[in-house]
This record gives structure tokens, sequence and C-alpha cells, in this order.
């Protein structure tokens, strides 16, 4: 009892010593003028630990670190603080007061109803738990004495409760527990210290399992796993075991009860399904993930099926001191199996090399005459009447377009050359390509998604008789290219071909018979419109 | 260089008409755009090109697992509502949505690079192109992160390098410098974590640095140069600020190796850019300097209003010092010491740092192919953005 103050630093060190870097539930870095809150959360974290420890081991399971649906991951102790502050959790519920407290978290509202669901599941417990294990006070005295700076009675009466243990156990522990803390700081140190021999924890109860636990526990910090934040969520970048969670205090300190650690080193082997960030056993039927054994009551473990765990390596990088976790997957069913190189290359077979369209077989001489005069740029000065107008570089892209076609030939066809261009605009009559355009007007996104995705089901009658290829044909080749016209023109120095919505005029009154004009004679069917585009 | 480099160009008509779906950042009709401006350059004149057969389900299945692809096979955009664990298990739904002929398009770019591949180790040609190709997130199960690197993550027959930019939470967060591959693969993954704004001249010093000391460690039979193209300057989702001859310079000094070369696309997100980079890096693959003044074609107004192949200067700041470059370089060559030297490489005078020397032709019989052993040995190199909306700037709101 006397040294209840000493165990309470020790606690607060080794706690914060372990989880200082990038911890989630702990938040912020040790401030140590704040000396208080950090004592508060250190002790708030390890009531936690203790709290899941005994729910677990009755069938109960409670997954940490909490994750909201859109990946974020949520600080307990701020939570339960917050709502404490504001009166508890009922109160807060029927004053409506949940607002603020996501708000003060930092959150998007629309995670209220998973944070009040949380907080049900996880902390409406833990506060009953928590005034059941101190019988000296009410529920809310608990609640008062955990949020007090005096902490020393509490951390008392739980080190005489769970603390004993005979001290040969405690010698070879504290050890290991040592030999496990320079592990997890350092994973892949090649000079690490191997395990301790496992005789020397013979002589304590069930010291081989507590080995096998040490060895699982190492295993889970080597392995990595690739996180995969979803789409959309920014915040989420560290991503902790669950490992990280159990508390090192109680195995650092003196005399924890043997038993107390295979069991937490048991729930650290379940894993979270990192693929889609949810926790198995919600019948998510993700493959990568079977279903998580049932944990272990008395400490005996059997190694269930492991290839996804998500293990942590922490690497700080030198330049910025922003200190993160990297993860990547191990396994069969991550890695590429590379096949030994027997020296025969596979598939000769000209099928599987791609079918050459150029340059056509029989016409060598032709290729390696004019390689000379590849790569020439456009020419400065052209014939037409008035240079760079509409009509100027309408005619000078349909003589390339015509030339393009007469070398290539039926490659022009191959290439789908046939299917680019404004002239696919000949194809549309004007009604529906003024449809078109004005449903690209509508800046809804959801009726555009509609529209481009849910036309099968004739949402717009109009376009019948035009499959999806034509509508993006027509969108590339006609419509962008419309708008990028408007713009190189009238707005040259804001020119951007993404933005959909944005309304424009034309130039020139489309594509086609109308284009050319003339107001003294009679209208002439352009020759080159035609020869360009009677391919049908 | 070789006398005449054998050219093979991939390219599957088909691509142009996949749509991802309005407010998605990739576009894969810039392929299409691509294409155009190559043909408008006459740049066909100069190299073979070929209609790659369209990658078949099991084909895929020799990476990703094969209820994986089977799932990308029978989604449809219609009947997508009624899978939405699978699509939350596969990671598809709003950053890589489900659209129609979804699967086809998968088919042609993984087509072009495995004939390409094919192309090149039965030494058909010296350099194969697939453009559509490049797209290197999806992982054995899911599409997101940092797929290539970590499918080879353990092995040392394949290296991978990776330059992009790192930190602020920029998707897909993995890519440290401290992620040097594990086991048997340890110091064979090399990734360059860059900051925001970095402009040609660091980029290609710092490139060039670790590249020559890459190959001149792991002698690659094969190099893979994956050439995502928003690392430009003005990318939509991207944030360095590189102009096209700074990213065709890279290539340029990739293709002096005279390793056997496959360049894919990647990334790219402001589609003009895009064509205009890849069509000048056909060029270079080529020996070809293209004219700034862009042809005639279909698709000119695309590149107005200049109508020219360069790209405006970003003007942003860059954030990589000097200092930070030099640290990067630092850890970057040390672990390359650590791997052992192939054994068939004579040991040869290391130039200093910054100084690459033009490789001497007369030593090189262009006749004789790096010998078997090494010759799955593959080095890839990345240099672009991730795609993702985790972008500061363009929120993709689906």
């Amino acid at each position: 009892m006397a040294n209840g103050s000493s165990l309470d630093r020790l606690e607060a060190e080794t706690f914060t010593d372990f989880h200082g870097n990038g911890s989630c539930l702990v938040e912020d870095c040790v401030d140590s003028t704040d000396h208080d809150k950090t004592k508060q959360k250190s002790l708030f974290c390890k009531f936690f630990s203790v709290y899941l420890k005994e729910n677990c081991s009755r069938g109960d399971v409670r997954h940490v670190p909490v994750m909201l649906g859109d990946g974020q991951l949520l600080d307990l102790y701020q939570l339960f603080s917050l709502v404490k502050k504001n009166g508890g959790y009922d109160v807060v519920s029927r004053k409506g007061l949940w607002d603020s407290v996501i708000v003060e978290l930092g959150l998007n509202l629309h995670v209220l109803a998973s944070v009040k669901l949380i907080y049900d599941r996880y902390l409406n417990d833990f506060e009953g738990w928590l005034s059941k294990t101190n019988p000296k006070s009410d529920g809310n005295d608990g609640e008062e004495k955990f949020c007090n700076t005096d902490d020393d009675v509490l951390c008392v009466e739980i080190s005489a409760e769970e603390f004993h243990s005979p001290k040969c156990k405690r010698e070879s522990l504290s050890e290991m527990i040592t030999w496990m803390r320079d592990i997890a700081k350092h994973p892949f140190d090649p000079a690490a210290q191997p395990l301790p021999e496992p005789s020397e924890l013979k002589g304590c109860r069930g010291g081989q399992n507590f080995s096998v636990q040490m060895l699982k526990a190492r295993d889970v910090l080597f392995v990595r796993k690739h996180s995969k934040p979803n789409s959309g969520s920014s915040s989420q970048k560290v991503k902790i075991h669950p490992a990280m969670y159990e508390d090192p205090v109680a195995l650092s300190h003196q005399g924890t009860k043997k038993l107390r650690c295979s069991e937490r080193i048991s729930i650290a082997v379940k894993s979270r399904c990192t693929c889609c960030n949810s926790y198995p056993g919600n019948g998510h039927g993700c493959p990568l993930e079977k279903p998580p054994s049932k944990p272990g009551v008395t400490g005996k473990k059997k190694s269930t099926a492991k290839p996804v765990v998500a293990g942590k390596k922490k690497s700080k990088s030198y330049w910025d001191d922003d200190l993160h976790e990297t993860l990547v997957s191990i396994g069969h069913r991550f890695q590429v199996e590379v096949p030994e190189w027997t020296g025969v290359a596979s598939e000769s077979d000209s099928k599987w090399l791609g079918t050459q369209v150029w340059p056509v077989k029989d016409d060598d001489s032709k290729a390696t005459t004019e390689t000379d005069l590849a790569g020439r740029g456009r020419r400065g000065k052209c014939s037409c009447k008035v240079q760079g107008s509409v009509d100027c570089v309408r005619f000078h892209i349909a003589e390339n377009r015509m030339k393009l076609k007469l070398e290539l030939g039926y490659v022009f066809y191959q290439c789908g050359f046939d299917r680019t261009g404004e002239g696919v605009s000949l194809q549309w009559t004007a009604e529906e390509e003024k449809k078109f355009k004005d449903l690209m007007m509508l800046n809804i996104p959801s009726e555009k998604k509609a529209f481009w995705n849910n036309f099968w089901k004739n949402t717009f009658k109009n376009f019948q008789m035009k499959t999806r290829k034509d509508m993006v044909n027509y969108y590339f080749n006609v419509y962008l290219i419309q708008q990028r016209s408007y713009q190189n023109r009238v707005t040259p120095k804001d020119v951007d071909s993404d933005d959909d919505g944005e309304e424009f005029g034309s130039f020139g009154d489309g594509y086609g018979r109308k284009a050319i004009k003339h107001p003294f004679m009679e209208f002439m069917e352009c020759s080159e419109n035609t020869q360009c585009f009677d391919f049908e | 260089m070789r006398s005449k480099d054998r050219i093979a160009y991939f390219y599957d008509g088909d691509a142009g008409s996949v749509y991802f779906g309005p407010n998605h950042p990739m576009k894969p009709h810039r392929l299409c755009m691509t294409h155009h401006l190559v043909l408008s350059y006459d740049l066909h004149k100069k190299m073979e090109i070929y209609r790659p057969h369209k990658a078949y389900p099991v084909e895929l299945a020799q990476f990703h697992s094969s209820d994986y692809v089977e799932f990308l096979h029978r989604i449809t955009p219609d009947t997508q509502h009624l899978f939405t664990d699978e699509l939350s298990k596969y990671n598809l739904g709003e950053d890589c949505p489900v659209f129609d002929n979804l699967f086809e398009f998968c088919q042609i770019y993984a087509g072009g690079t495995i004939d390409a591949a094919r192309r090149l180790n039965n030494q058909l040609c010296d350099i194969a192109i697939n453009w559509a190709g490049g797209l290197h997130h999806a992982k054995k199960y899911v599409h997101h992160g940092d797929g290539v690197e970590e499918a080879f993550y353990f092995t040392d027959r394949v290296m991978t390098v990776s330059f992009h930019k790192y930190g602020d939470m920029f998707f897909p967060g993995t890519g440290d410098a401290k992620e040097i591959g594990e086991r048997e693969g340890k110091f064979y993954a090399i990734n360059v974590p860059l900051k925001d704004g970095i402009d040609d001249s660091s980029f290609t010093r710092l490139f060039k640095t670790i590249i020559s000391k890459v190959v001149e460690t792991y002698q690659p039979g094969a190099i893979v140069l994956q050439c995502g193209a928003d690392s430009l300057a003005g990318d939509r989702l991207g944030c360095f600020n590189l102009s096209i001859d700074g990213h065709a310079e890279c290539v340029r000094f990739v293709k002096r190796f005279n390793v056997p070369l496959l360049v894919t696309g990647g990334g790219g997100y402001t589609k003009e850019n895009v064509a205009r980079c890849w069509a000048v890096e056909t060029g270079v693959l080529l020996d070809t300097e293209l004219p700034n003044e862009i042809p005639e074609n279909d698709y000119i107004k695309y590149f107005g209003p200049d109508f020219s192949l360069k790209i405006p200067n970003g003007h942003i700041e860059n954030l990589n010092s000097k200092s930070y470059l030099s640290t990067i370089k630092m850890q970057v060559l040390e672990n390359l010491r650590s791997i052992q030297h192939a054994p068939s490489v004579q040991m040869q005078e290391v130039p200093p740092d910054f100084y690459i020397p033009d490789l001497n032709e007369d030593l090189q019989n262009p006749d004789e192919r790096i010998d078997q052993h090494t010759q799955d040995k593959h080095i890839q190199r990345d240099d672009e953005y991730y795609e993702g909306d985790n972008d500061n700037d363009h929120q993709t709101d689906l």
C-alpha cells in the first residue's frame, strides 16, 4: 500500500513510454503541463483494459481500437469524459447534447448514431462495471474518483485485488516483459535479445503457456498489414494493433498475474479485418478472415488461422517528425508467387503476343521510306482564306484525317478512328443533341450518374437508338470538343474539359451541312464531309 | 544507343470508349487522345503497332484471387446494389466505381502489358509500350493501395522503385523510405517519398542518381517503367511541378541502359497533359523529338488555346529542400549497398554523384542479351500519384 503512488508513477510512465508514439486511444502526446489529464487518461486506459479482459473472459467481445464506419478512430477516453462532463449518457440523450459532443470530438455529425451506439455498447457497461469494482462508492462516486486526481486509492485497490503474485513469478515475468517491450520498440532489430528461456518459467504455473503467448505476441508485432483507408477518409492514418492497447503497465508491473497476461495476448491475436475495416463476426463474409476463435479462458491457446493479422511496425521518418505506422500484408494471399525462370519464354504463339496491325505486313517498302517524315508538326501557314477560322481548322482536320485514312487503310478502323471526330454528330439528330446538352447542363450528380449507368432502362426514350458507347463517343468527340472550342476562343485563360456543367455557346452552326453557309449560292454539299464519313 | 531499337506499341481502340462516370478523375479517353497525337506526328512510321488480346480471367487470376476476378467480371451498375457486402470487401464503390464495360477495360490494359512482356521475353522487340497499363494499385484481393510493391515485397527477384508524393495523408498512405522490403526481399523495395512542388531539376537529378545506382547494383534483365503523368504540373489530383521535358528526360535516361524495357502509363488526371506527355515520350523512345506545334487532328481543340505540346509551369513552391533530398538520397544509396552485387557483374568504377556518363556503345554488343539467370529480374519505377479522392483540392463527390 505504501508504494501506491510510486506505482502510479511507474504505470503512467511506462504506459506513456509505450504508447507515446501515435497511440490513438491516448490521443495527444504526453503534455507535461497537463499531468492530471494524462493521469486520468492513463487510468481510464488501464481500467478499460481490465474491464475488457473481464468481459472477454465471459465470452462477451469488445474490440479495440474502436472505429467508426468511415474508418475514423474514436478516442474512447475523450468521448467518455465529454459525456460525463455533460451529465452522463441519459442526460445527454435527453437534452439532445450529442451534437455538441460530436463536434467537440472533431467528428462529422453523420457519425452521431454510431458514436451513440458505441457509447452504449462500450462505455455504459464500463461505467456499471466500474461502480461494481468499487464497492466503497456508488456508481457516480466511482466516476468521480476516476476523474479525480486523487487516484491513489483506486489504483491501490486494483493492485491489491489483481496484482498479487508469488515472488518467483514476478522476477521471471518482469524479465520476460522487459524483453517484450524491447521487441515491441525494435521489432526488426537483428540484435534483439532472444526470447528468455521458457525453462526459466517452469517453476511458475503455466510458465510455458506464457512463453507461447509471448511468441505469438512477437509474431503479431512482426506481422504487418497494409492499411487501407476507406475512400474519403482523410483522418485515418494511424492504425494500432489491438495488442498495443493491452495494458503493458500491468505487464511490466511487478507481480502481475501470468494468467491475466496470457488472456490479454489472446485478445491481441484476434484481429480486425482490415480489408473492409469491420470486425469479423458480423457476418460480412470477408474471405481473409476466418471467424476468430473464442478467447481462451485458461490461457491455453490454439493457433487459429493467422494469415491476416493486423500487425504494426512503428517507423519514424527522419525528416518530418510525424510519427506513423506502415502496414503491409503478408502471406500467400498478398504476395505473388514468382516462379523460377526456366530459360524458355512461355507462349511464343503469335496470338498471345498481340496482333500486328501496323505496318501492314505486305507493305514493308512503303513504311521504311517514310521514316524520316515522322515527327512533323503543324504547318505554319496554309492557303485558307481566313487562317485560323472555324472553317480553316475544320478543313485541316478533315484533310489530315483523310491522309491518315489513306495511309492506314484498314488499320484506321482497327484503331477506332472511324468513331472519332466531330463527325460523330452527323449520326445524331439535332433534337437528340439538344437533349444531350440539356442533360449535361443539369448539375445534379446523382441524375448524371443515373443517366450514365441506367440508361438501358430506357429512362430517356429519345436516346433509344443509342448505345452507351455511342453516348460516350458523342460526349468526348462532340460535346466536349464544342465546349473546348468555345473556351479556346472566348475564355482562353480558363480552359477545362473536366467540368461538365458549364454553360457554353457554340461556334458555327454545328457540323455538317449547316456549317458552311454562303449567302448567295445554293448550298453545295461539301465533298470532304461526305467522303470522310461514308463508311457505314 | 543501339543502331535501331525495335519498338512495339500496343493499343486497343475500345479503350477510348470507357467511361468511369461523371466527376471521376480517371478518364481512359486520354488513351485515345494520346494515340491520336502519336499518329498525327506520324510516329507510327517508326514502330510497330499491335492490338493486344483482351486478357482472359484465368490470366488475371494468375495474380489476383479468382473470386475477385469473377466478381469484377459479373458486377454491373444495375446489380451492384445487391452486392453491397462484396463491394465493400473488394473496395469498389465510389473511388473505384462500377461502370459498364469495367471488366473489359481491365482486360484491355492487362492484356496489353501481358502481351508486351511476352514480346520482350521472346526477344521480338527491344522496347514495348502500353500506355493503357501501369495501373498499379490493385492488390490480390482488393483494388486499393500499393499493390505491385506489396506483391513483390518479399522477393529479391523483382526490385520495385517508387518516386511519389508522401505525407499529409496523401493516398494511399504508404511509401515511406523505411519500407524496404522484408525477408528475402529486404532492400529490394525502394521508396522515395517526396513533398509537394518538386521541379524538373531536383527530380531528374535524384532520379538519375538513384536509378543508375539501382541498375548498377541489381543488374536487371528487364525494366518496367511506369510513367504516371500525375507528377506533371497542373494535374487535377497531383501536386508536383514537373514539365513534360523533365518527365520525358527520365524516360530518355532509362532507355539509355539498353535493357529490355516495358513502358506503361499510370495515373494522370488532366487528360490533355497526359496525352502530350505520353506522345512526347513515345517520341523519345523512338529517338524523335517532336515539334511543339500540334498538327491538326480530331482532338486538337483539347490542346487549345496554344495547341502546343508545352504545359505551363505550376508556379508552386518546391517544398523539397536540398537537404531533404540529400537525406533521402543518402538513405537509399546506403540501403543499396546492402545488396550483393549480381555474380556476373564486373566491378566497375563508380562515377561520382550527379555525373552520369553516356554509355559507350562500342563496349556493348547489341546482339547479346542479358544472361538468362538475370532475365527475370525487373525493376519498376513509379513517379506518380495515386488515384483517390484524398487530394486536398478535389473532393470527388459522387
